[in-house]
């Protein structure tokens, strides 16, 4: 746990944002902590240890959720809420959004921006954890950003409408 | 309706974490960012700690198993090689008998013949026959003994002799044996059975098990000594309750052996993972997506296109089966809490 606990926030994060459903994203992070665990052998270098776990993670959920991202996100909850004004509800709102926004993001994108902005990996890591160039990876985090404001703006759009 | 994100421009030269360039949607990833953690640090910790108690507890039940089947094994095929070793003079016995029993028949009526081939040392053809054709249709499959010469039957009713004497060895040898085996299979089972209770987290012993009519089931076991009753249903638990104390949702991952055990002995499918709280909103595509995997009509990770009403079942554009499809229908109505309604249409991916 030497290893994990610095990591643990980091990768709680990544599910968290990723995946919508609490159950489920507890589901999988729990799922990882205990992979992580039963072959952690296989980790050679302490180093690799956060690849070795994001990569986990990151099967686990496409593996099992490789279908939540093709149901509509815009639940008549999020309607409900969409009606009250307070401070705390436009914040939720604006969590929600943002989260259905990056579910649209092509996973080429998504995931990038996801380990840059919430689970604070740096460029460096990321590079190493998708098999990327650290260029590559930048310019998927610009296009990743290019396209969420996009979706946003889409969104008001539609809902204008 | 003020709107929620505005329109700026995203900043493509600063690539710092949380500073877009687009001021609305900095505040909403650092407020993503803010939202408390779904599993604590301590969470996971325990998590570990636990697995690791599971691990000696499981290592534990395989040398048992181990050592056990090693035992039942040796049993069964000390057993079967006795049988097989000894089978043979039971067949010696039962084919001697029955030679015994036919040879006196065929002397009988090999006497016969001589009496008729005598009383009639000119018969013709046809009576012998005739003779020939009763004495096999009396001593049915003593055929070749009665075809045999005398000398023959004398050979074979000294083996009658000497398998008699056979039988009665192998009567009492395997009769012997038989109460041994017996003996040996019931240690082992006991044997068994008490490394089970000494290792295992339940009791062997279903206090209560109910089904109800909305699919669900309840049952009342001991896990780790303690008593637990628990509602599933296919959508996975609807309440737990541990010596009497309701376990909240978020914790129903830290039982999962018993709710696997509970969905184990009650058969029901469980459609969303075994520690899904039943009550908590389904996500109905991840559950048929399941389903269809266990079915093994797909692979996990594997994208497809599913289509489901209620008179046809539509996989990757190809028709499922009718029994598959009625299996499916059950699984939408178990996962929904209602059957697709006429004309109703569930639908995974993209349909062409």
């Amino acid at each position: 746990m030497t290893l994990y606990n610095p990591l643990h926030e980091r990768l709680v994060r990544f599910v968290q944002t990723l995946v919508w459903d609490k159950e489920e994203a507890r589901d999988i992070v729990s799922e990882t902590i205990l992979a992580a665990y039963e072959h952690f052998e296989k980790v050679k270098h302490h180093e690799a240890f956060l690849y070795y776990l994001f990569t986990i993670a990151k099967r686990k959920m496409n593996r099992r959720y490789v279908q939540q991202k093709r149901q509509s996100p815009w639940t008549d909850e999020l309607n409900d809420k969409a009606e009250d004004t307070s401070p705390d509800a436009i914040k939720k709102l604006q969590i929600k959004e943002l989260k259905e926004a990056i579910a649209h993001l092509p996973e080429k994108y998504r995931e990038p921006l996801v380990l840059f902005e919430f689970s604070g990996l740096t460029i460096k890591e990321i590079a190493e954890l998708s098999n990327l160039t650290e260029n590559g990876v930048k310019s998927r985090l610009v296009r990743a950003r290019q396209q969420l404001s996009e979706i946003l703006d889409g969104t008001l759009h539609e809902k204008a409408i | 309706m003020k709107k929620l994100f505005n329109n700026e421009l995203i900043n493509t030269n600063n690539l710092e974490k949380g500073i877009t360039g687009n001021a609305d949607l900095d505040n909403a990833i650092s407020n993503v960012k803010e939202e408390p953690l779904i599993f604590s640090v301590e969470e996971a910790n325990y998590l570990v700690e636990n697995a690791m108690t599971n691990d000696v507890t499981s290592s534990v039940i395989k040398n048992t198993i181990v050592i056990g089947g090693a035992v039942l094994l040796s049993a069964v095929f000390g057993w079967m090689y006795y049988e097989f070793n000894h089978k043979p003079s039971d067949n010696i016995k039962t084919n001697n008998v029955a030679t015994n029993t036919n040879s006196s028949e065929s002397l009988n009526e090999r006497n016969k013949i001589k009496l008729s081939s005598n009383e009639n040392a000119y018969s013709d053809d046809n009576s012998t026959e005739i003779n020939s054709t009763e004495l096999n249709s009396t001593a049915n499959n003593s055929a070749e003994v009665i075809s045999t010469s005398n000398i023959q039957i004398t050979e074979s009713n000294i083996n009658t002799t000497i398998a008699n004497n056979s039988i009665v060895a192998s009567n009492s040898t395997t009769t012997a044996k038989k109460n041994t085996t017996s003996y040996d299979k019931q240690a082992t089972k006991s044997s068994i059975d008490d490394n089970k209770k000494s290792n295992s987290n339940f009791s062997k012993t279903i206090i209560t098990q109910r089904y109800f009519d909305d699919g669900s089931a309840k049952m009342t076991l001991e896990y780790k000594n303690q008593p637990a009753r628990i509602t599933i249903n296919s959508r996975g638990i609807e309440s737990l309750f541990i010596n009497s104390e309701e376990v909240d949702p978020s914790y129903y991952y830290l039982y999962e052996d018993l709710a696997e055990e509970a969905f184990r002995r009650s058969k029901i499918e469980p459609l969303a993972g075994a520690t899904h709280d039943a009550n908590a909103k389904p996500n109905i595509n991840a559950m048929m997506t399941g389903a269809l995997i266990r079915r093994g009509l797909i692979k996990e990770g594997e994208i497809f296109n599913f289509e489901l009403t209620p008179s046809i079942a539509i996989l990757n554009s190809i028709s499922l089966k009718a029994d598959v499809h009625k299996d499916l229908l059950q699984v939408y109505q178990s996962a929904f809490g209602s059957s697709l309604p006429r004309g109703g249409k569930f639908i995974i991916g993209k349909q062409p």
